[in-house]
């Protein structure tokens, strides 16, 4: 049996290097997380709107002009002096999207989604696709998962977790080994479900695909007991399919903005654009990215930072810890500064980072030292 | 978008837990489409969100029902619990790899839906064969040799597909097989093909009815008579409109004539009116003056006479009253008188009329009297008589001359208001006459009715209404005639999305500009099969879901071998040794024929005559083998013997059984099928057929015929039927058939099942064999047209001279 995988945590000088190829971007706040993130991928009707044409135009211009009483209708094709077969096609494409029909006196109409596909210049139609749609698990939060609009082609870092390993350790260790993911980190359908129930303005804030109908689930019938007597003839296609990835990211928060990126968790690298972008609301999202770790924290922080390097545990405790910005004010004695300096230490040269928070996302903060 | 993407609807497959992909099906509108994600072009890649779909495709039916189940108790699936897929190839690649293997189980069973051909002639065979064609989720492969109609038949199942609102692709090696089929779709409206030319082809050498599917000629017609047209019309829906708007400016003009008209009207009827009502007004008007001097002599003239009748009047009454005097005095002595006058002597009152003395003097006296009053009253009456005449006079003269004033003055007033009338009706003839100068340039349907403000309205109205339909019908053919103009350009493109036919030549696909652009397609069919290789085909392949493959059989094909004295041994079933050597000297269309049709033929059972007795050979017995048959009789049937060949080093096998003499062939059959558990059926069919009925599934082997036939019971539920045939290699009974009752629990699932373990034979369903020539071209070197048992007839008899032959 494969061992558990531990969460890890980036170093100061990888979040120094995050800091400084961020900088262009202005970020105020700099934080880590690792998110569960679920992967859903589900048969969804959709709403596509397609230009029509110019012919398609043109044909349902003609199908609208002329009206039923003078009885010229675009029934007799052969004033087009077109190829038979190829208006045959033409028209067969306005039949089968619903803008023109054939009424009794076999003379070709328009129709009501005719008209209006001829003023707003496309027409609909309603297709059955697969879609995947991104989820950030809450469930440590107590919350319902969350959509997020993950952007671009994300490699392929993030991995399974095993079970309970998104959970907080003392939480991790309460679970039986072996156990499927799934158990511990369902995924429930309504929350896809609400999301297409969700206002136009929710959608549009949260980059919600708004051409999204209707999310199309597998049809049982009562009492079904085994596959065969369901007919999957058409079900197979909606089951949903959930992949669950747990995968590291770096947020910063910028004056208007939240903006994720992809960690490569083998280097530490970033990649080059940002997987995820919120404006207004993203406090929704993720809420725990909106609180701030509280001082027992920072200072927890502060001394695992100097238990490595051997500092004298009173005169780290003796520090004052400030928060500024990104920054952690720290107000040693002159003593534990000098000590520093003689080890040339990054923090004297404002360049360490730690990490503080729990649960899976941290806050990071650049090390200010000043003398007590 | 694609054709398919527009028009492609989401079909149940048959059966549960196989990745039969959908069928588009409808014949028309179907808005709701459904887009394959393997749609990602003939590269394969992979659209990464749809991984479920792509392993659904990969996975065994196993992992594939383990996964469905799992997600119906779930809810969702997760993708941790997904097993690796059974086949790590691109799906495509996967089940051309399967279906060169042999690897047919995974293919759900086909069942064709019954369709409306367009092709009335069709036999049952052709018409399975575009059924199938028409509702295989893979592959459907048809076989005939030539002259067996699959021309006609990939017709029918071009038009079939496109009905259904499917992208087909028809290619074939040779323009000739190409172009035999594209010949019959030339004029059919439900499709819309395009001809792709080879790089050496020229449209001008092919037949007109071939040279205009292709682009360029489709692309010259719309240039030399589609745009023209569209010109022609413009210019004409311009004319029109212009011809309208010069009618414009005539009605203001109708409306006040027909106001006028109507103030004519209006002033003519009453002017008519007053002309009927002038002698009523004359009357009312003349005389009504009292002192009018005429008037006033008449009522003098008539005062006078009254005065004087009034006299005349009084006297005559005195004179009545005297006379009424006199003759109460002579009624008083009138029978004196009378009987006096009348010497009634003979009476008492002559006698008393005698004796009065004064009677005499008294009636004397009484009729003097009555004498003169009676001269009195008549010249009295007579001047009565004269003065009311003279009275009648006067009236008569009076109203004479009142009439003859009243004549005078109607006249007079007639005059002046027939002055009128007639200046009125001059008006209105100008008036007219300018209206229908006006109204001959109108056109015919808005010209008002009449010359009323009404029908001018009523034109007016009509006016308009065509007026906003030319405007409409000119800006229709203005912007019809840019769209053609604009779409020179972009017809190709247009051609190559919107046609539902692409067909082409293997080596003319990838040359001709229109097929860079080509989607994948929902149907491929692929003429003259046998002649294509596999790299070919697999590049073909690529280009749609579904396949439809037709072709001829080998020239040296197994199947048409048969077991006799001397024939060289079948060709075993895909799941016999010694296949793979036979498969492959065979082109590959051959090798999937082979692994997916089941022919009956390949069984090793034979049946035959031996000095009068039957002999059952259930295994093909190699040559120089008979040295190891070994002769030993059944332990409690001494009467059957059976041949084991028990060769060295090898385990011993019965091959044949030998009846006595005079044993029935059920009972044979039931024997072997009892004893040796082998199920040995011969047949003279091609292929197999599952039908199904309320009571019954079948597997038919051939039809039955009307001749004489044998049911055997073979266990519980299951017979054979047997139908004598002309004699073959000594051999009459063939098997038909084999039915299974339905009411011993016999399902069409358990049937297969039960076939396919004791013959191996597993129909999919993909296949059709034709087998009734319509023509002889060229003539085929064996009797292959012949009916399947003349043919083995014909085959047995030539192997039995040929033997001969040798012998001699």
């Amino acid at each position: 049996m494969s061992a558990a995988f531990v969460l890890s945590w980036p170093g100061s000088r990888v979040l120094l290097g995050w800091w400084r190829e961020l900088a262009h971007r202005r970020p105020q706040q700099l934080r880590f997380s690792h998110l569960l993130i679920h992967r859903v991928e589900a048969l969804v009707r959709v709403r596509k709107f397609h230009p029509l044409d110019r012919w398609q135009r043109a044909l349902l211009h003609l199908a609208g002009t002329r009206v039923p009483c003078s009885g010229e209708l675009l029934g007799s094709l052969t004033d087009l002096q077109m190829d038979p077969q190829l208006l045959g096609q033409f028209v067969r494409e306005l039949t089968g999207s619903g803008l023109l029909y054939q009424n009794g006196a076999g003379l070709w109409q328009i129709t009501p989604a005719g008209c209006h596909a001829l003023q707003t210049g496309a027409m609909s139609t309603i297709i059955e696709e697969r879609r995947m749609f991104t989820f950030v698990d809450n469930s440590a939060l107590g919350r319902p998962p969350h959509f997020l609009p993950l952007s671009g082609e994300h490699p392929r870092s993030g991995r399974r977790p095993r079970s309970g390993e998104h959970l907080p350790p003392e939480q991790r260790q309460s679970q039986r080994a072996g156990a499927l993911c799934s158990e511990d980190c369902p995924f429930e359908i309504a929350s896809l479900e609400a999301c297409l129930r969700q206002t136009l303005e929710w959608k549009k804030r949260f980059r919600f695909p708004t051409d999204v109908e209707a999310l199309l689930l597998p049809q049982f019938h009562a009492g079904a007991a085994s596959v065969g007597s369901i007919d999957w003839g058409a079900n197979w296609r909606r089951v949903l399919l959930d992949v669950v990835e747990q995968r590291p990211f770096v947020f910063i928060q910028t004056a208007s903005r939240l903006l994720g990126f992809a960690v490569h968790p083998e280097d530490w690298t970033l990649g080059s654009e940002p997987l995820l972008t919120l404006a207004d609301g993203w406090e929704e999202a993720l809420p725990d990215l909106a609180a701030e770790p509280s001082p027992p924290m920072w200072r927890q922080a502060w001394q695992s930072w100097a238990q490595p390097r051997s500092l004298p545990s009173t005169e780290v405790e003796a520090c004052q810890l400030e928060r500024v910005d990104h920054r952690l004010l720290v107000h040693a004695p002159p003593r534990l500064i000098d000590r520093l300096r003689a080890a040339r230490s990054d923090a004297v040269k404002q360049e360490a980072w730690l990490l503080a928070g729990e649960g899976r996302t941290r806050t990071a903060a650049q090390i200010e030292l000043h003398p007590l | 978008m694609t054709h398919r993407e527009r028009h492609t609807s989401e079909e149940a497959p048959a059966h549960a837990a196989t990745w039969t992909p959908p069928v588009s099906g409808g014949t028309g509108v179907s808005p709701v489409q459904t887009r394959d994600r393997r749609d990602t072009g003939p590269s394969g890649a992979l659209d990464p969100s749809d991984l479920w779909t792509d392993w659904f495709y990969r996975a065994s039916p196993a992992q594939q029902q383990e996964a469905l189940l799992r997600a119906m108790h779930q809810g969702i699936l997760y993708a941790h619990q997904l097993t690796a897929p059974a086949s790590s190839a691109a799906p495509l690649r996967s089940l051309l790899s399967s279906l060169l293997n042999g690897q047919v189980k995974e293919l759900s069973p086909l069942h064709p839906p019954v369709l409306e051909y367009h092709d009335g002639e069709l036999d049952p065979t052709q018409r399975e064969a575009v059924a199938r064609a028409v509702a295989t989720p893979d592959v459907c492969l048809i076989q005939g040799r030539p002259g067996t109609g699959k021309s006609r038949l990939a017709a029918e199942i071009i038009l079939q597909a496109a009905q259904r609102g499917e992208r087909i692709l028809f290619l074939a090696p040779t323009t000739a097989a190409l172009d035999s089929v594209l010949e019959r779709l030339s004029q059919h409206p439900a499709v819309c093909p395009i001809r792709c030319l080879n790089a050496e082809e020229n449209p001008a050498d092919l037949p007109p009815a071939i040279a205009r599917l292709t682009l360029p000629e489709r692309l010259r017609h719309y240039r030399e008579t589609t745009v023209p047209a569209a010109r022609a019309a413009r210019a004409a829906a311009l004319q029109t409109l212009n011809t309208r708007l010069r009618e414009q400016a005539y009605w203001p003009q109708l409306e006040i004539w027909a106001e006028q008209h109507e103030q004519l009207a209006e002033r003519l009827r009453s002017l008519t009116e007053r002309r009927n009502g002038i002698a009523a007004e004359v009357a009312r008007s003349v005389f009504s003056f009292p002192n009018s001097v005429w008037e006033r002599e008449q009522h003098e003239a008539l005062e006078s006479v009254d005065i004087q009748l009034a006299g005349l009047q009084a006297e005559l009454e005195t004179i009545t009253a005297k006379q009424a005097q006199l003759d109460s005095e002579w009624e008083a002595i009138r029978p004196l008188a009378e009987a006096w006058q009348g010497w009634r002597l003979w009476t008492g009152v002559w006698w008393r009329a005698l004796l009065r003395s004064s009677l005499k003097e008294q009636v004397h006296d009484l009729e003097t009297r009555r004498a003169e009053l009676r001269g009195a009253r008549q010249r009295l009456e007579a001047e009565l008589a004269a003065r009311r005449n003279e009275r009648i006079e006067i009236e008569k003269r009076y109203a004479a001359q009142r009439q003859r004033l009243q004549d005078e003055e109607s006249a007079r007033r007639r005059a002046e208001l027939d002055n009128e009338i007639a200046a009125v009706m001059r008006e209105q003839d100008a008036l007219r006459e300018q209206w229908q100068t006006v109204c001959a340039v109108l056109s015919r349907e808005v010209v008002p009715t009449e010359i009323s403000r009404q029908a001018v309205a009523a034109g007016r109205a009509a006016w308009e209404r065509l007026h906003e339909q030319e405007v409409q019908r000119a800006a229709a053919a203005e912007q019809w005639l840019q769209t053609v103009e604009e779409g020179v350009s972009t017809l190709p493109e247009k051609l190559a999305n919107s046609a539902n036919v692409i067909a082409a030549t293997i080596t003319a696909l990838p040359s001709d500009a229109g097929s860079r652009q080509l989607p994948v397609f929902d149907l491929l069919i692929l003429e003259q099969t046998h002649q294509m290789t596999e790299p070919e085909f697999a590049a073909a392949v690529r280009r749609a879901r579904r396949w439809v493959l037709i072709g001829e059989p080998a020239a040296d094909n197994p199947s048409h071998d048969r077991k006799g004295a001397g024939a060289t041994a079948p060709a075993p079933l895909p799941h016999r040794r010694g296949s793979e050597e036979r498969s492959s000297r065979l082109g590959f269309f051959q090798r999937l024929w082979q692994n997916l049709h089941a022919d009956p033929c390949r069984l090793p059972f034979a049946w035959m005559r031996h000095d009068d007795r039957l002999l059952c050979r259930l295994r093909p017995v190699a040559a120089g083998q008979e040295k190891w048959i070994e002769t030993e009789p059944v332990v409690d049937r001494s009467d059957i013997e059976l041949r084991i060949l028990s060769v060295p080093r090898q385990a011993p096998q019965i091959v044949e059984v030998l009846f006595p003499a005079g044993m029935d062939i059920g009972e044979a059959k039931q024997f072997i099928f009892r004893e040796l558990e082998e199920l040995a059926v011969q047949t003279c069919g091609r292929s197999v057929c599952w039908l199904e009925t309320a009571e019954q599934v079948i597997l038919e082997f051939a039809r039955r015929a009307e001749s004489e036939t044998k049911i055997i019971a073979l266990e519980s539920g299951v017979c054979e039927c047997l139908v004598r045939l002309p004699a073959s290699g000594g051999m009459d009974w063939h098997t038909c058939s084999l039915e299974f009752a339905r009411t011993a629990g016999w399902t069409r699932q358990r049937a297969e099942e039960w076939i396919a373990e004791r013959l191996g034979l597993r129909s999919p369903g993909r296949t059709v064999l034709l087998t009734t020539p319509y023509r002889l071209d060229p003539p085929p070197a064996r009797s292959s047209n012949a009916c399947p048992t003349c043919q083995k007839n014909q085959t047995a008899n030539h192997t039995t001279n040929t033997n001969k032959d040798k012998k001699t």
